[in-house]
């Protein structure tokens, strides 16, 4: 998409702008948008373009950013990669470890079925090559949170290569502006989690909890194809969707299973790429994208401030909303990279290489493990467009909440409604108050039964859908009522007697004869007014498209 | 008795003549008798003695374990022994008392074996002469032979006797001293690059060191993870092909276990060589061989070629850069298996508080010893 000059080229929709701008890390850099449309907080790419041309400045020319992930999922298994201790979060601290996991001499590693199964699923669902034979190594350095003094990881040869992950990226205002953007898939290797440092600056100490060591983790390493915050966020977002249906992580960023590292560069178009700086343990879906603006807007500013990129490491600092550097500046670390010598080649099969008589028990075939791989999100979004005709922001909308997607489909399963109105409901209305209360799916006080008992009746035309929202309220608020004994209760049956409305009609036209005159004189507003003085009639319990109807008839008859 | 081989003993034991208790506090009082040695590290005489109780009630009812039930053995002290400390002749794990034992250890336990105790070594088995731990040398039983003392007599007068005795070579030195000193029928020791064929040959008895892969190193505090294997010292060779059979075979504890099933052996007895082919590598013969050594080679050799074997010479082209591979391979894996001990889990620990970087390298510092390549 051509977006014309914005200081920084983003094809999507690049908002962030207006936000970053007020961050006082900033210095000068505030860009030229914000300071105009700052105040109107979102404004569309073109708008924003409109108001650059107009105050041509010095170096005014454009910026593309590049970045590229490392991102980190905790393998979702009963036990760690290379040992047996059990995997759970919160648990006591120090309750999960066992010798090996505590570096005790002479223990060694035993790779663990489940997370090579998990690793292949992965990069099957991402379109990789699975690379039959794998190799383990040891990454050394120093840190209380380590206790071998390395970490085994996959560096030589990893487990899948040369794959690619789709997102979806909103570009423009309106919400069915979507576009799909790929981005490379580099490789996935297996690695293990180290343990838990907490700082305790009060009494100048550090507390380990080696729980977390020995975790099994799915590096994900993205190629720098993305181009802002926004896209970076959506394809973390995707990537958590396919981890969580294949189920292989539970990817919940919140509990540490999901952890990004952003490498960002900034360069003119045309040019070879910039210096590149890494930002560390993004641990929020929410900040992400907003501190991958902001170190591009800091590099920006940076160059043209006439100063350079240190190729570094930082960190993003959620209170001050910016990245500050992390590591000691005493050069590249060198991490001493070596073959594992306790953990022989690891030997993936297919059904064609598979060895004669070979134990399943100990052999991994590729050729089974794809056959068996769950629907991934794609697929279930196209067929929810296909199958009900939904927009496609809907199926997006619909899998991006924990069990939204099998209420509707439950809900669907008890009701003949029509499935725009069956999403429309589920989305709107049902999230809405979920939302506003806080609470998942699996909380939620409306049964799918009753929702779609709700929709039956509405459907039957026996209540209208304003009523239905109030039923629908009173649903959420009182457990163990059916909607029908609410509508009983409420007495919001619509009016099923056409001739008791019709001559209702008659009634309420015959006694405000200035609202009839009104409307015969072309005002438009009078009809509603009759409408409205039915509908007081019939104590509200009459549909208006109905009573609109009659009266509309009567008039003209 | 102690001098008799496994069989002999198991059959004495079976028979009665002994109880594993007489065996057991025989071994002891030996181990006492000859703590100059310095063999052994720990001496685990309680858990001995109550290993030979329990033998001694299996022996009565007549469900003896096997060969090596009853049997005191000794364990090199870089093999992890549950609630018995376990040092590698380091400062580095004084006072470390392991919560589980080495796997070859259990399957020797398992078999009714009397553990009398660890065994003195080179610091973490990285040295050839068993001169280097913590606990100071250990001293070959040799240096203490007749031969030897007229050798000694003949040559100086008046130096003090204590300070001139033999190394036992390395780094399982303790091992072969405690095998050739008759204070018990096995040892296990370790062998990287040549770690236990070296000392039986300085002390005179059996070293085996099996292919790498054949025997578990769950629990063997590794050196050097890609050569490291548990040996095997014996008085006799029959001795070690039983020791041998009962810890080859699979451990799902060590991935590079070999998996195929181990088949449990009998050594045939040869008596006829004449089929038997045997290779001289001829780059083996190195212009620094000792002539002594040389000689000895040379009897062996016309010893099978006089019975009839076929001897001939063969080449092994790539003898002479297995010194710098091995350095190189050696010092990396080393410095990396070392990278554990930093005083935080177990083991000592410098009371240096400034940083965690400096309770390391303090922590370190005093811990380990200067290496002597």
């Amino acid at each position: 998409m051509a977006a014309p000059v914005l200081r920084w080229l983003c094809p999507g929709r690049c908002w962030a702008f207006a936000r970053i701008g007020g961050c006082s890390c900033h210095g000068r850099g505030v860009p030229t948008a914000s300071t105009s449309s700052g105040k109107r907080g979102q404004s569309s790419v073109a708008r924003q373009s409109l108001i650059t041309a107009q105050e041509p400045r010095k170096g005014d020319r454009e910026w593309a950013a590049v970045v590229g992930l490392e991102i980190h999922a905790q393998i979702s298994s009963n036990s760690k990669l290379f040992s047996g201790s059990q995997v759970h979060f919160a648990a006591p601290p120090n309750s999960l470890v066992s010798f090996f996991d505590a570096s005790l001499p002479g223990t060694l590693p035993v790779l663990n079925r489940r997370c090579v199964e998990a690793a292949v699923m992965t990069g099957l669902a991402l379109d990789c090559r699975i690379n039959k034979k794998s190799l383990f190594d040891r990454k050394h350095y120093f840190y209380a949170d380590l206790p071998a003094g390395y970490q085994i990881t996959q560096q030589r040869l990893p487990i899948a290569v040369d794959g690619s992950l789709a997102y979806s990226v909103c570009v423009g205002k309106k919400l069915g502006q979507a576009v799909t953007r790929t981005v490379r898939v580099r490789q996935i290797q297996l690695e293990q989690d180290s343990g838990k440092s907490l700082h305790d600056d009060l009494r100048s100490q550090t507390l380990v909890d080696l729980n977390r060591a020995g975790v099994g983790l799915l590096e994900v390493v993205l190629e720098p194809d993305m181009s802002c915050g926004e896209e970076a966020a959506a394809a973390v977002r995707e990537l958590q969707l396919i981890l969580q249906a294949l189920g292989t992580s539970r990817a919940i960023m919140a509990e540490g299973q999901l952890r990004v590292d952003a490498n960002i560069s900034v360069h003119h178009p045309g040019e070879p790429l910039g210096v590149r700086t890494e930002v560390k343990n993004l641990n929020s879906a929410r900040f992400l994208a907003r501190a991958i603006d902001y170190e591009i807007q800091r590099q920006i500013s940076e160059l043209e401030n006439g100063g350079e990129i240190l190729n570094e490491t930082r960190s993003f600092d959620y209170k001050l909303g910016c990245t500050v550097p992390m590591r000691d500046k005493e050069g590249k670390q060198d991490y001493r990279f070596m073959p594992e010598p306790n953990l022989p080649p690891l030997l993936l099969y297919d059904s064609a290489s598979l060895p004669a008589g070979a134990d399943p028990q100990q052999v991994i075939n590729i050729d089974r493990i794809r056959e068996q791989l769950p629907e991934l999100p794609s697929v279930t979004r196209e067929k929810l467009v296909r199958r009900y005709g939904m927009l496609p922001e809907h199926s997006f909308a619909l899998l991006n909440e924990v069990g939204l997607l099998e209420f509707f489909q439950n809900v669907m399963k008890e009701t003949r409604a029509e499935p725009k109105k069956v999403a429309s409901w589920v989305l709107n209305t049902f999230l809405g108050f979920l939302k506003q209360q806080n609470l998942a799916v699996s909380e939620s006080p409306v049964t799918p039964s009753a929702l779609a008992e709700l929709l039956n009746l509405v459907e039957r035309k026996a209540i209208s859908s304003s009523a239905a929202k109030q039923v629908f309220e009173e649903l959420w608020r009182s457990e163990g009522k059916t909607p029908a004994q609410i509508v009983a209760e409420k007495q919001l049956e619509l009016m099923q007697d056409d001739e008791a409305l019709e001559q209702l009609c008659r009634a309420t036209m015959e006694a405000h004869p200035q609202v009839v005159m009104d409307l015969k004189k072309g005002n438009p507003r009078a009809i509603n007014k009759l409408i409205g003085l039915v509908r007081k009639a019939t104590l509200g319990r009459a549909d208006p498209t109905a009573i609109k109807e009659v009266l509309e008839r009567q008039l003209s008859g | 008795m102690l001098g008799r081989t496994l069989r002999e003993v198991s059959a004495a034991l079976k028979q009665g003549q002994i109880t594993p208790t007489e065996l057991c506090q025989k071994c002891l009082s030996l181990i006492k008798k000859t703590k100059f040695l310095n063999a052994y590290i720990t001496v685990s005489e309680e858990v001995a003695l109550k290993q030979a109780e329990e033998s001694e009630k299996r022996y009565k009812k007549g469900r003896s374990l096997g060969d090596l039930d009853g049997i005191p053995i000794a364990v090199k002290d870089n093999f992890s022994t549950s609630g018995i400390e376990t040092t590698c002749a380091s400062n580095m794990l004084k006072g470390y008392v392991p919560p589980y034992n080495a796997t070859v250890v259990q399957k020797l336990l398992d078999q009714g074996a009397l553990l009398m105790g660890k065994t003195n070594l080179d610091e973490f088995a990285m040295g050839s002469g068993s001169t280097d731990g913590i606990f100071g040398p250990v001293k070959n039983p040799w240096s203490f032979s007749e031969q030897y003392r007229k050798k000694r007599k003949q040559k100086s007068h008046g130096e003090k006797e204590d300070s001139d005795w033999l190394i036992t070579g390395g780094s399982s030195g303790g091992s072969a001293a405690a095998v050739s000193a008759f204070t018990c029928f096995t040892a296990l020791g370790s062998d990287t690059g040549g770690s236990t064929r070296n000392p039986a040959a300085h002390c005179g008895v059996v070293g085996l060191k099996p292919s790498y892969g054949l025997v578990s190193r769950h629990g063997l505090i590794p050196l050097v993870n890609s050569m490291d294997v548990p040996g095997i010292l014996t008085r006799c060779v029959d001795d070690a092909a039983i020791v041998l059979g009962i810890l080859a075979g699979h451990d799902p504890k060590d991935s590079t276990t070999v998996q195929d099933p181990v088949k449990p052996f009998v050594l045939p007895s040869l008596t006829d060589v004449s089929k038997l082919c045997v290779g001289i590598p001829k780059e083996y013969l190195a212009p620094e061989l000792s002539s002594e050594v040389r000689s000895l080679w040379s009897k062996a050799a016309n010893l099978f070629e006089s019975e009839g074997a076929k001897v001939i010479e063969v080449s092994l082209p790539h003898t002479s850069f297995s010194i710098v591979c091995y350095h190189v391979l050696c010092t990396s894996e080393v410095a990396s298996n070392m990278a554990r001990f930093d005083g935080l889990e177990y083991g000592h620990r410098c009371d240096v508080g400034v940083s965690t970087e400096a309770m390391y390298a303090a922590t370190r510092r005093e811990g380990f010893n200067d290496v002597k390549l």
